[in-house]
């Protein structure tokens, strides 16, 4: 598919959300949370595949992806280097990583870095579809990288049934992140249901981690699902 | 030398063979390093990778007919997201995640992708 750099936003020196309008127009079908295969003409051997989630609803006029800036990464230093109008091939939608229906239990969404993207529209699908009780954990370096917190804090004051938490870093405990403490201490340790489901986008190995504490647990491996870039 | 056979279905392609050393792996940007998918695209043989060979879709799902055991085992996040394979077999992987560590023939499926 064909797609135009219609917009850039910058949350930070390192961070961007890209919005591309379909050419020749009209939408893709996609479910909320799912991701997109860019074709970007870089690398020994083009096109090098790059998926990014999409953080937009399936109804949005424009599809939005964010993308942060690699050291050293070819992928993201093309995007970077992107101006408006610029042509962008990609494949897709693709993925498992939505939700179909809102479960009767608790939904945990977590989402670190940009991981909060495709979060950010299961969140919203999850409520427009009636979910009794959903709690977003965000992690994030600093205040300044968390992405859509204005909406998610918006959000959560218009629906009693939405919880929203920003996780910075911080200092964690041994090899665990601040993030990944919180989960164990608040979904293993506070008590004994397990009945919640969990949504648990990052990159990285942190959603490995998270996944196999969880699963340990006692939470079933189907109540778990994850996108790890 | 481990070789690599490779049957394309769709038959479009004729039958090949890639011969490799363990050691010169990675082969590409993607996949797990002397995976199927990491062989191949560093070979110039195609095979669809929408997540870029992060174990988060199924596009380089293959089929292994000959030296399953010469692949590495498989780990839980296979399992998870070959559950959602379309035309899944027994001896069905991922090229992202199979790492190859002796003779193997595979089947590239006419439809790989899970849109």
């Amino acid at each position: 598919m064909q797609a135009t750099l219609e917009r850039i936003h910058e949350w930070t020196p390192s961070t961007r959300s890209l919005f591309l309008r379909l050419v020749p127009g009209g939408r893709m079908p996609f479910q909320a949370g799912q991701f997109i295969s860019l074709q970007l003409p870089v690398g020994d051997s083009p096109p090098l595949v790059r998926p990014y989630s999409l953080a937009s609803d399936p109804d949005a006029e424009l599809l939005e992806i964010c993308v942060d800036r690699v050291p050293g990464g070819i992928g993201s230093a093309y995007l970077f280097s992107l101006a408006r109008g610029a042509a962008v091939t990609f494949k897709g939608p693709f993925g498992s990583f939505m939700v179909d229906e809102p479960p009767a239990a608790t939904m945990v969404c977590i989402g670190d870095g940009t991981g909060i993207a495709p979060i950010r529209a299961i969140v919203r699908r999850a409520l427009a579809c009636g979910a009794r009780a959903v709690e977003v954990l965000q992690g994030a370096p600093t205040e300044a990288e968390l992405l859509f917190r204005d909406e998610l804090v918006a959000l959560a004051r218009r629906h009693p049934q939405l919880a929203w938490q920003p996780v910075l870093a911080g200092a964690g405990a041994g090899d665990r992140s601040e993030l990944e403490r919180l989960v164990l201490e608040r979904y293993v340790q506070a008590d004994d249901d397990r009945s919640r489901h969990f949504w648990i986008c990052a990159v990285g190995d942190v959603v490995r981690r998270l996944r196999e504490a969880l699963r340990a647990a006692g939470y079933e491996r189907r109540a778990i699902r994850y996108e790890q870039w | 030398m481990p070789k690599i056979h490779i049957i394309h279905e769709s038959g479009e392609q004729p039958e090949q063979t890639i011969e490799f050393s363990e050691k010169d792996a990675p082969f590409s940007h993607d996949g797990e390093p002397g995976s199927v998918l990491d062989v191949l695209l560093g070979h110039k043989v195609h095979l669809e990778h929408a997540c870029g060979g992060k174990c988060a879709c199924t596009t380089c799902h293959v089929i292994v007919k000959e030296g399953e055991e010469n692949l590495s085992e498989m780990k839980d996040n296979e399992m998870d997201k070959l559950d959602t394979a379309p035309g899944l077999t027994m001896h069905s992987r991922l090229g992202c995640q199979a790492v190859v560590k002796g003779d193997v023939t595979i089947v590239i499926p006419k439809f790989n992708i899970n849109s």
